[in-house]
């Protein structure tokens, strides 16, 4: 087996790719860092040092998404007159970073949408190294996907708890990223709370292409799931639905006028690359040089046209979630999802019971 | 096992011991030694969260190189990093004309990561079929299906690079 492949130079060559002595004193740093948080969590609290890790890791998330975490929401709607008085469930997302909960209202129910200009192309890595893989029309599609951030469902006695999108081009994605600490040394791709995996059908793509040309990294797409709570804690309890799971919007390159902003989206992202290029060869590395007038530009058509895009796909666009009691009672509500301007004059997603 | 784990001397084994272990697969993954680094990072500060677990030597080095599997992926399907450019896609663009680029290590970039990563287990880390198993997961016929696959995909982007001259 190891005849038909360079191994030798393989490793030669790997051996070269290694940290510098200051970047491992910068692990050592860190892990003394979390070591000594992790003995003041124990003395208040044994979730303490999830806190601490969140708010590094939000730190991070912060700095890089640059003001993409929105409007907070809180829900309430459990007005079933059948069911015991402990069954109920609600969703709760959090003002990402400050911790704190914001009631906006009954008539809404908060996804808050970080990243606005999110998005991959499949990949075909058959005929000739990487190339972007083309739809049924020889066209390039985009998907851009949204956090479910931070949206936590609450309630008591919940066994289950099922999302279902119910348009054409809206689908999920699910990341058994295993943010949950607990499962964190079991495989990635692989949540045992994860129960049912809804076949997909709203993707113009099918799951072997998907799997083919996703790069295998981006996780499971489906219709919908059903998540398993797991916790049989007594009590309310809350189940985190952020990073296991986001929302795909797919261009439909049949609809003309999407088709047409996505021309021109594909146009300027096409000509930033060729910059992006120019500047890695100024100046040695990828990322390097200052980002020029003409990037911000392009970068805002890109912008313009995906939230075009966004906006006409999620017209009428519904995502159904039932919630499965322990005493087999059900729950269910419709939720509209939506993509409104704001006043800060970005896009963001918006929830509302339909 | 989790006494030793506490203390400074252990701190530096670990990362004198493993960090260039995990920065490779973190690399082989992301594709970009920026992002290598943050897995780096964020594999060992989840260490420290984890330590409890971590029954023996073997498990801890086993431990290690699935967290930074699963940190390095998790890292890649961050939105934001798909909207960047990476050394596969300056390559890609026929634009880059650097030497290193033609290494046999970057142009396995071009490999999907489901191979890549199996042949990086399996050749350099010297993983036998059924640890690369239970490492990701995954079936011992999925692991030789996709390294033969892998091979097969590398060999025709080897003959097109012209690599063996």
């Amino acid at each position: 087996m190891a005849d038909e492949f360079d191994s030798k130079t393989y490793k030669n060559e790997y051996d070269n790719i290694r940290l510098t002595q200051n970047q491992k004193n910068i692990l050592l740093t860190k892990m003394k860092e979390a070591e000594i948080n992790a003995i003041k969590a124990d003395s208040k609290s044994e979730k303490a040092l999830d806190v601490f890790y969140n708010v590094w890791m939000r730190a991070v998330a912060v700095t890089l998404a640059v003001a993409l975490i929105g409007a907070a929401a809180y829900f309430c709607f459990n007005n079933n007159p059948n069911n015991s008085r402990k069954n109920s469930f609600s969703f709760v997302v959090n003002a990402a970073e400050t911790g704190e909960n914001t009631e906006i209202g009954s008539s809404e129910i908060g996804f808050s949408s970080g990243m606005s200009t999110s998005g991959f192309a499949l990949k075909n890595f058959t005929d000739s190294g990487v190339e972007i893989y083309l739809n049924k029309q020889g066209k390039r599609d985009y998907f851009i996907n949204y956090e479910l951030t931070n949206l936590y469902v609450v309630g008591e006695n919940i066994d289950t708890v099922t999302f279902t999108a119910n348009k054409n081009y809206t689908y999920f994605v699910l990341y058994p990223g295993n943010t949950n600490e607990e499962e964190f040394d079991i495989p990635q791709w692989v949540n045992s709370n994860f129960t049912e995996v809804q076949p997909l059908s709203n993707s113009q793509y099918s799951k072997e292409e998907l799997d083919e040309h996703g790069d295998g990294m981006y996780g499971v797409f489906c219709d919908g799931f059903t998540y398993k709570n797991k916790n049989t804690a007594a009590g309310k309890q809350r189940i985190s639905m952020d990073k296991i799971a986001q929302l795909v919007i797919e261009t439909d390159r049949t609809d003309n006028e999407i088709d047409k902003w996505m021309e021109q989206f594909c146009k300027a992202s096409d000509k930033n690359l060729e910059y992006k290029v120019q500047r890695y060869h100024e100046t040695g590395g990828v990322g390097g040089g200052e980002i020029t007038d003409a990037e911000k530009k392009n970068e805002q058509i890109m912008q313009e046209n995906l939230d075009k895009i966004v906006k006409k796909t999620l017209e009428n666009a519904t995502v159904d979630v039932t919630v499965k009691f322990k005493d087999g009672t059900e729950d269910k509500k419709s939720i509209m999802i939506g993509y409104e301007k704001t006043e800060d004059g970005y896009y963001w997603m918006t929830a509302k019971l339909a | 096992m989790n006494d030793f784990l506490c203390t400074d001397e252990f701190l530096t084994k670990i990362v004198n011991e493993y960090s260039d272990t995990i920065y490779r697969i973190a690399f082989n993954i992301t594709k970009n030694p920026d992002d290598a680094f943050d897995v780096c990072q964020d594999v060992y500060v989840r260490l420290i969260k984890n330590k409890h677990k971590i029954k023996n030597e073997e498990h801890l080095k086993s431990w290690l190189l699935r967290a930074a599997i699963n940190c390095a992926k998790s890292n890649c399907t961050q939105a934001y990093k798909r909207h960047s450019v990476g050394i596969s896609d300056v390559k890609e663009s026929d634009l880059a004309q650097n030497d290193k680029h033609d290494s046999l290590v970057y142009l396995l970039m071009k490999l999907p990561e489901k191979y890549r990563t199996i042949i990086h287990l399996f050749y350099y880390e010297d993983m036998k079929i059924a640890e690369i198993a239970k490492l990701l997961g995954i079936t011992q016929s999925a692991v030789k299906s996709r390294l033969s696959r892998g091979r097969e995909k590398l060999k025709i982007i080897l003959e097109k690079e012209n690599y063996y001259g």
